[in-house]
């Protein structure tokens, strides 16, 4: 589970994301069971001495095709071929990322099992029908399959900052970039802590209490009454922003290591800036020997 | 002079905080996790969120539109 990170300042962008990564193991038959690493990269730059970052999560990978190769493949396809803006920017990867994503076995898998009839429920004529293992099969690849990114900075020769999100769905066609705004901030990966730390409240629990039945009113004005403890955030200088991505990013990890869970998300956070001046700049950047200090 | 809850007094008591008398959507959740190694797809977006969702703080705004969300 990845806790990513992004302010979009006049200044610039920050970008953070966490280290841990869960991998899927098998240690004897029927086992399944997750293993944590705590030093897997999910933000890099695009290209060298480039103008814009790129952030992951959820999905880590595509088996044998990894997201450093990838982001490599679409630097160089940048420099033969520039596209004018940050949005095309943003569309070259989505289409570079759906060739390879919509033809992972695991993807292909996913889309037949949802060709199915689902399990513990009356049979449909004509089709097959998911039989228990393979429901429960679905349910995580639906989850577990979709990708996220962020693409962040600016393209000469503008130098405007911004930013784009793509999250790719097994189940859905291939998504457009959506453009993030200036003087905002964006949380990936586990955003319902971050929706409780700044709006007091996470969409599931206001779902719960309106489908309770104890709630009189409209769900205007429960929200009314939510959105009064909401927090917000000053336009913020660009050395602060990199304070709120960070902090961010922290706080999340940190209700996970006290929670009831397992601790799926962590590890050392990493940030990078990209000013409107400057090109791509690590804050806080792993060293290659980072696993081998850990023990 | 204050006097600690016994766990039988706990027991009636699910807000309690004792871990050893959880609410029973989070006993369910851990007991699954034990037993097969992985969490529900459930529990982790009722727990953490959707990885689809983006959380939105826009600054400068007026607090009520300040913080929203949108898939």
């Amino acid at each position: 589970m990845t806790i990513a990170a992004c302010y979009i300042s006049a200044e610039g962008v920050v970008l953070g994301a966490d280290s841990t990564s869960s991998v899927m193991i098998n240690p004897g038959p029927g086992l399944v069971g997750f293993h944590y690493f705590n030093h897997n990269q999910k933000l890099f730059e695009l290209g060298e001495h480039g103008t814009i970052g790129i952030l992951t999560w959820n999905l880590g990978g595509l088996g044998t095709k990894s997201y450093r190769t990838l982001f490599a493949q679409l630097a160089d396809d940048l420099q033969k071929n520039r596209p004018t803006d940050l949005t095309g920017v943003a569309t070259r990867w989505a289409d570079q990322f759906w060739k390879d994503y919509d033809t992972y076995q695991l993807v292909q898998r996913c889309k037949a099992l949802a060709a199915m009839s689902p399990h513990g429920q009356p049979a449909v004529a004509g089709i097959g029908q998911r039989n228990e293992q393979e429901e429960n099969e679905f349910k995580q690849l639906k989850e577990g399959l979709v990708a996220g990114f962020c693409l962040a900075g600016y393209w000469l020769p503008d130098r405007t900052p911004g930013g784009f999100t793509l999250v790719f769905d097994p189940l859905a066609p291939k998504p457009a970039p959506q453009a993030l705004a200036i003087n905002s901030s964006y949380a990936w990966g586990a955003p319902n802590l971050f929706r409780r730390l700044i709006k007091g409240i996470d969409d599931g629990l206001k779902g719960d209490i309106l489908a309770s039945g104890h709630w009189k009113g409209a769900p205007a004005e429960l929200e009314a009454i939510v959105t009064k403890y909401a927090l917000g955030h000053a336009i913020l200088p660009i050395r602060d922003a990199v304070d709120y991505v960070y902090s961010c990013i922290h706080s999340t990890i940190r209700a996970m290591k006290f929670s009831n869970l397992f601790q799926i998300c962590g590890g050392p956070i990493e940030l990078a800036v990209i000013t409107t001046d400057r090109n791509f700049r690590w804050i806080r950047h792993k060293t290659w020997d980072s696993a081998v200090n850990e023990g | 002079m204050t006097t600690q809850p016994k766990h039988s007094e706990d027991a009636a008591n699910p807000a309690s905080g004792d871990t050893l008398q959880q609410p029973e959507p989070i006993r369910a959740m851990q007991e699954h996790f034990y037993r097969t190694g992985y969490y529900r797809p459930e529990d982790v977006t009722r727990v953490l969120g959707n990885p689809r969702d983006t959380v939105e703080v826009t600054a400068g705004v007026g607090l009520p539109a300040a913080a929203r969300t949108y898939k």
